[in-house]
């Protein structure tokens, strides 16, 4: 039974932890993107599909919190019949670049 | 003689004048005269021998000694006339005389007076309606500034009870920063990770509270969701007292946490919604009594978890038991700073956790709230992979997976624990390698590239490919489990997995 | 033949005239023209002729003329449901009533069943019953319970 990590497995660990605040980044592009006047559903897509990852990777690497965050937001994002009507998914994903923020 | 017909002349004028007629009874109601003029007001058959009360309708029910006045009587002409009764030692007189200038006079006042009188009591009536509409608007006013009262002292509630995780945050993380920046570096590297375990509970305790405030606002739309999982039961409980620990001790009360189970303890529950719950009720407890205890007791049978959550409070009065579940209610009107939402979303999730939240108490002498929740112990063979037969380490495993992140962990994980794993990252990829290689094992994300997990799965069963794929998904939409199943797969992990389950999913495959 | 006299008394617009057209001539009017006096019509139940006095009704003007009452057989006391005061004031009405020909039989008429704000409960006609008159929730508009209340009377006095 292996119950301490690894050097390698904490390189991978410490790889993941320097590049949430690139997702900062990105999420907030998306966010960005999404919260624009001319905002599509294929912004939308975007976003919900990197929400998705986010919610499988950052849970994986021990970030509980932002995994569920991100899972909520993307299912707020399933919700989202039309552009007109974001105001949780943007509240959501707020939430979960805040989180990323307080882990980067 | 002269003056006989001057008088007889004088009555003639004055019969005619005021059109006046007359007919006389005798004492038995017949008549015995009567005046040729009745019929003008329409009096017919009034005749010598006739019964009065044959040929005049009022007549009936009177008699002959009763001086009677009948003013302003419709007569059966419709002309309206002034009857008078006047009765002699042998006979009586009926006096009838046209009265419709005076009636018609009556007639205009008296249907301006009534009409003006009806219009007063509708006044009155409406009067009265509007008062009502206004007190009721009183009330209304009444109640709305209740409710801004509520939602105000919410606030400073809220941030009160924010500001206590967040200082220890704040302090802990000072001191890390500072031993980390200090060259001497004095204190243990076991400090430290103390400190960050410190501030790791109190995130979990303000995310409890941020999660509370969120959860309020869905409490209507049945939005809470339950994700029970595979959890260490004693981890939550343990996590929980320190976390609370130093609230307790502040207040100088004793807190004591009695479990009765092994640890570790692995069920199946929402950890986080439990941790929740316990945060809220034992929050609760310890901000309400300023001597005494509070006791946490968790007792796990027949696959229920009971837990109690008890203190030497000041107990809660019949009136406000009734009251207390009510959202807001507690902050405002305990003198106790707080959301005042905890007991109720705490409630809610009890309730979907298939439990019910029972309070009672003891005005000055304490409250005891408890509950009852499914737990299903997880068997020995879910354990963690101590189980692992050596002789399955040596399979082929393929993983497909897009998001490199998540790719190298696994492929580590794995590697390090002795399989041999290839990776690709699309589906087109994962198809091809599947056709040139054999595996014992495919693990496969399901939003990839090209070609999804989905896709994958249909040309396996079309091609009749038995290779047992198991497939991860951060969806937990059930439509999308099905829909993989369906397509052959051999069982639907979701993301975020843990290594421990994939072994132990791939080990079932494997046995097969 | 068998002659009965019968008085229609109450506060003014009740319905006194209204019923009594109803009964006599099976008509009704939404018009309100105040009744000046009495007016006399005549009705048969059965072998059994009324005469009916519709009597002018009391108002802040003028109390009820007694006269009229003179020889009655009974009384019709009409009140409007839809104005509390009308029941109210049979009290008094019944009182000059009582004085001018003492205790004859009565019935009373809660008209204007058929309108929606109607302001009667147990309380208020708790005197009716006391006196023991029976008492009907009538509508010379439908024409509800309008029979029954003079059959009523008729069989009261015999
Ligand atoms: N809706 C309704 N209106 C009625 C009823 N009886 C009388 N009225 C109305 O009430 C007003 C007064 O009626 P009236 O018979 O003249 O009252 P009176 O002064 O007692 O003779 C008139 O406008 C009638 O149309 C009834 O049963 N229902
Ligand atoms: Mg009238």
């Amino acid at each position: 039974m292996i119950d301490q990590d690894s050097p390698q497995v904490l390189a991978l660990k410490e790889r993941y932890k320097s590049s949430l605040e690139e997702k900062v980044q990105v999420l907030s592009d998306h966010l960005i993107a999404i919260e624009s006047e001319e905002a599509t559903l294929d912004e939308l897509s975007e976003l919900r599909s990197f929400l998705h990852k986010l919610a499988g990777s950052s849970g994986m690497y021990g970030y509980d919190d932002i995994s569920a965050a991100s899972r909520e937001a993307m299912l707020v994002a399933d919700q989202v019949d039309s552009m007109t009507n974001l105001g949780d998914l943007s509240v959501m994903t707020s939430e979960v670049v805040k989180l990323l923020q307080s882990h980067s | 003689m002269v003056e006989t017909n001057l008088q007889q002349h004088i009555n003639q004028q004055l019969f005619e004048k005021l059109e006046l007629a007359y007919f006389c009874v005798d004492q038995s109601m017949r008549v015995i005269d009567a005046s040729e003029n009745l019929e003008s007001y329409g009096y017919t058959g009034v005749i010598t021998g006739a019964n009065a009360d044959d040929c005049v309708d009022f007549m009936f029910g009177l008699d002959a000694h009763t001086e009677l006045d009948l003013p302003l009587v419709e007569s059966p002409s419709g002309k309206k006339v002034s009857v008078s009764l006047l009765p002699g030692s042998t006979f009586l007189t009926v006096l009838i005389s046209n009265a419709s200038v005076q009636a018609d006079q009556r007639q205009l006042l008296q249907q301006k007076a009534n009409e003006n009188e009806l219009l007063v009591e509708q006044q009155i009536i409406l009067m009265k309606q509007l008062e009502t509409a206004s007190e009721m608007l009183e009330q209304k006013n009444v109640q709305l500034e209740e409710a801004s009262r509520l939602q105000t002292s919410f606030l400073s509630g809220v941030s009160h009870e924010f500001r206590t995780p967040l200082t220890s945050i704040m302090g802990y993380t000072n001191l890390v920063k500072q031993a980390l920046e200090s060259a001497s570096d004095e204190s243990s590297e076991n400090d430290k990770v103390q400190h960050l375990r410190a501030v790791q509970r109190s995130s979990k305790h303000l995310l409890s509270l941020v999660e509370n405030l969120l959860d309020h606002g869905k409490l209507d739309s049945d939005e809470i969701v339950v994700r029970p999982k595979a959890t260490d039961l004693a981890e939550i409980f343990n996590d929980v007292k320190l976390l609370l620990k130093p609230l307790s001790d502040a207040k100088h009360i004793d807190f004591f946490v009695e479990l009765d189970f092994e640890q570790p303890m692995m069920v199946v529950t929402d950890d986080s919604r439990l941790r929740q719950c316990l945060i809220n009720l034992l929050g609760n407890a310890i901000k309400f009594t300023d001597s005494g205890s509070v006791r946490l007791t968790a007792v796990l049978s027949n696959d229920f978890l009971k837990v109690e959550v008890s203190d030497t409070g000041p107990g809660i009065s019949e009136e406000n038991l009734a009251k207390i579940k009510l959202p807001f209610w507690q902050a405002a009107d305990t003198g106790k700073t707080g959301t005042g939402l905890g007991l109720t979303i705490t409630e809610r999730i009890i309730e979907l956790m298939g439990g019910e939240l029972e309070i009672s108490s003891v005005l000055s002498s304490g409250t005891q709230v408890n509950f009852e929740i499914p737990a299903p112990q997880l068997n020995a063979t879910l354990e963690p992979i101590a189980a692992v037969a050596p002789s399955f380490k040596q399979a082929k495993i393929l993983l497909a997976e897009d998001d490199y992140d998540i790719a190298d962990l696994i492929v580590m994980m794995l590697s390090e624990r002795g399989y041999q794993v290839s990776h690709v990252d699309n589906g087109e990829l994962a198809l091809n390698a599947l056709e040139s290689q054999e595996f014992d094992f495919v693990l496969m994300d399901i939003h990839m590239p090209i070609m999804t997990g989905y896709d994958v799965l249909a040309e396996l069963q079309a091609k009749g490919n038995t290779t047992p794929v198991a497939i991860m998904s951060a969806s937990t939409v059930e439509s999308d489990r099905a829909k993989a199943e369906q397509l052959g797969c051999f069982d639907y992990l979701i993301k975020p997995v843990e290594i421990d389950d994939v072994i132990r999913v791939m080990n079932l495959a494997l046995e097969q | 033949m068998l002659k009965k006299k019968i008085c229609m008394v109450g506060d003014f617009s009740v319905g006194k005239t209204s019923l009594t057209q109803k009964f006599v001539n099976n008509v009704f009017s939404e018009k309100y023209l105040t009744t000046i006096g009495v007016k006399i019509d005549t009705a048969f139940i059965n072998d059994t002729k009324l005469i009916v006095w519709d009597v002018a009704g009391r108002d802040s003007l003028s109390p009820i003329n007694a006269s009229y009452l003179v020889g009655a057989n009974g009384i019709v006391l009409v009140c409007d449901g839809t104005r509390q005061s009308t029941v109210r004031d049979i009290k008094d009405i019944w009182q000059v009533v009582k004085e001018r020909i003492g205790e004859v039989p009565t019935v009373v008429a809660l008209n204007k069943a058929d309108l929606e704000d109607w302001h009667i409960d147990a309380e208020q006609t708790a005197y009716f019953e006391e006196q023991g008159w029976q008492t009907f929730e009538t509508s010379a508009k439908e024409g509800q319970n309008v029979k029954a209340l003079f059959e009523a009377l008729v069989s009261e006095i015999g």
